[in-house]
């Protein structure tokens, strides 16, 4: 009887895990889970990593850019601010120099960037899904972009 | 060919061809790299926005809940660029745009930089912001054209750098040639040089400074070595000319000497002939003395004595040569009667076909001198002129004047000093002298005359005499043209300095 009990269990082990390996990636929008922040839509999205201003309860949103995956920074690229890469730094330094808006911050460090995201509440950065929900820190406000 | 390779013309096109064949193929790649990556990412750029800007206006106009306005919104999305497939899905619904029949929506692969996937058609998706949906905006466009139009930048680059390389060649070659223009005309003046063309100057016309500067060390070099080559010429024909009056003044020792000697001997033998002559003489004379005049023995001794006396004379011509005629009395005397008295003398024997010319200078031609021995060196050249036109009459021509004589004319004659002279030329228009007796004239019983015509002692005496009074003797004379002889004796005038151009007439150097 336990015997069957430990194939059962492992049986569903087995077919959870295949769910996993098969579920499409998605990257998605975060903040921290102290954030007061619900959601963006995508015009606000990418006025913030313009460096325009969005503001929220009076205050700043900040945009935080993940440089630390090249599949994420091309997908932010595509999805978010609909550029080239070559483009987007054009786009932001005419504006720094032009408005003297500042660049976002960037982090190639996940720690740093999720310690970052913590000490402001009203910043949001971009990260794949899985990553976080292994995170109590971040919670999710809405899917950037998933895999077809 | 290979000399050809080896100018530095050929060397310079030879560098800039190996410099273009290296540089110009990473010029070509950078800049279709350059070219390449410029059009794909301003295609990816467009793309990318283009598709945002389609998802914008389904998020807003809100289109998504009209089935017909969406799918013109997506015909609307592929007319409006290069777009080949436009999709919008929400879960397992999708609604497509139908204006391409070929759709690769089956073959769907999202990209994320251009090529990707090799099927030359960028696909990007986009989630729609809309609340309370799930819906999912795909496009494709077309990567075809893009690639068309590097291939046309990397045919216009081929081109372009091709023409780039063959005006690069013209540019090398005329440069070079130009470069070694100058260098060429260098090298021209230069073999001229060395082939004797001292005087080709070296004119270089070239704005490269080293050239210039090359052109100007060479042709200071040029004129330095014309000036050594001229000193040199110069010093080699005044050697050449110090040689030749060393051999004549040898040539003129040697006579000198030759002379001198032969004056010793015949001086010798006649003074001892002129002790053996003594007694004949006097027991001649004792003889006839003793017989009476009508003896045949007499008339015999008288012509031993005739003999006797002229072995006499001839014994006073040798010591007159050899400047051992007993005791000459030098005195001062005036030349221009003596010869005008020789000269007279002469006329009276020379026939009509000779005529006699005297040239004879101002009075006052003062000479220490025997005037019985320049009467006799007078009537000696005379009597050889009158002889030599014997035959074929002509002119003889006696000349006195005043010369002076410098170091020159003295290192010539040894027996003369600086200072004023007289000059006595006697000059016939005569067959003349060869030129191996010229040599020989003054040597005693020298003769060209046929034997018994003449003793050979005339022009030895002659050079006796000069020599004795401190004077010389010189003949020229050409075949056919006449003979001229000089005779040179010191004049002495305590009041009158020798000094040249007085009424002296400088001396021609033979």
């Amino acid at each position: 009887m336990s015997t069957a009990r430990a194939l059962l269990i492992c049986c569903l082990g087995c077919i959870l895990c295949a769910q996993a390996a098969v579920a499409k990636r998605q990257v998605v929008l975060v903040a921290s889970a102290t954030s007061p922040l619900h959601d963006l839509d995508s015009l606000e999205l990418r006025k913030i990593y313009l460096g325009f201003t969005v503001k929220r309860d009076g205050k700043t949103v900040k945009g935080l850019r993940n440089t630390g995956d090249k599949d994420l920074n091309r997908i932010f690229l595509q999805a978010v601010v609909a550029m080239s890469e070559k483009s987007y730094s054009r786009r932001l330094l005419s504006l720094t120099l032009r408005q003297g808006i500042p660049r976002p911050s960037e982090y190639n460090n996940a720690g740093q960037l999720l310690e970052a995201l913590s000490s402001d509440p009203y910043s949001v950065t971009y990260m794949w899904k899985d990553a976080a929900d292994r995170s109590a820190d971040v919670k999710a406000l809405r899917v950037l972009w998933q895999q077809d | 060919m290979a000399a050809r390779l080896n100018t530095l013309a050929a060397h310079a096109i030879l560098i800039g061809l190996a410099i273009h064949t290296v540089l110009l193929p990473i010029l070509f790649y950078s800049l279709l790299y350059i070219v390449k990556q410029s059009h794909e990412e301003l295609f990816v750029n467009d793309v990318r926005k283009y598709s945002r800007f389609i998802a914008d206006v389904f998020e807003m106009d809100g289109a998504v809940s009209n089935e017909m306005q969406s799918v013109r919104l997506l015909d609307s999305a592929v007319l409006g660029s290069d777009g080949v497939y436009a999709e919008l899905i929400e879960g397992d619904r999708w609604l497509r745009s139908g204006l391409l029949a070929d759709y690769p929506a089956d073959h769907y692969k999202e990209d994320f930089a251009f090529g990707q996937h090799g099927d030359r058609i960028y696909f990007l998706s986009i989630p729609l912001d809309i609340p309370g949906r799930q819906l999912l905006l795909r496009m494709g466009f077309d990567e075809q054209v893009t690639i068309e139009q590097v291939k046309t930048a990397r045919q216009r680059l081929t081109v372009v750098l091709f023409l780039y390389l063959l005006i690069s060649i013209i540019a090398l070659v005329l440069m070079s040639t130009r470069m070694t223009r100058p260098l060429r005309a260098l090298q021209h003046a230069s073999r001229n040089i060395a082939m004797g063309q001292h005087h080709d100057h070296l004119q270089v016309d070239s704005q490269i400074t080293e050239i210039r500067e090359l052109a100007t060390d060479l042709e200071s070099m040029r004129a330095e070595l014309v000036g050594v080559n001229a000193s040199l010429l110069e010093e080699i024909a005044e050697r050449e000319m110090m040689d030749n009056r060393r051999k004549v003044l040898e040539g003129k020792l040697r006579q000198v000497q030759k002379l001198e000697t032969v004056g010793v001997l015949a001086g010798g033998i006649a003074h001892e002939f002129n002790n053996i002559l003594v007694p004949i003489f006097l027991y001649t004379e004792q003889a006839m003395h003793d017989l009476p005049a009508e003896s045949p023995v007499h008339a015999q001794l008288e012509r031993v004595l005739k003999s006797s006396n002229r072995a006499k004379s001839l014994v006073q011509q040798i010591l007159t040569f050899s400047h051992q005629s007993g005791n000459p009395e030098h005195e001062p005397v005036d030349v221009k009667p003596i010869v005008e008295e020789a000269l007279e003398l002469l006329r009276a024997l020379i026939p009509s076909t000779v005529e006699l010319h005297q040239e004879l200078a101002a009075d006052d031609c003062m000479v220490l001198a025997d005037r019985n021995q320049i009467h006799q060196l007078v009537m000696n050249l005379c009597g050889n002129a009158y002889q030599a036109l014997d035959e074929t009459g002509g002119s003889i021509t006696v000349v006195l004047n005043r010369c002076a004589v410098d170091e020159q004319f003295c290192g010539e004659h040894p027996q003369l000093r600086v200072g004023g002279y007289l000059r006595l030329s006697i000059h016939d228009t005569g067959h003349g002298i060869d030129r191996s007796s010229l040599h020989r004239i003054f040597e005693p019983f020298y003769t060209t005359r046929a034997v018994g015509k003449g003793t050979g002692l005339g022009l030895s005496v002659v050079h006796g005499i000069a020599v004795s009074h401190s004077g010389d003797i010189t003949v020229e004379s050409e075949p056919g043209q006449g003979t001229t002889f000089h005779v040179y004796l010191p004049e002495i005038q305590p009041h009158r300095q020798a000094v040249p151009g007085h009424d002296q007439e400088p001396l021609d150097t033979p």
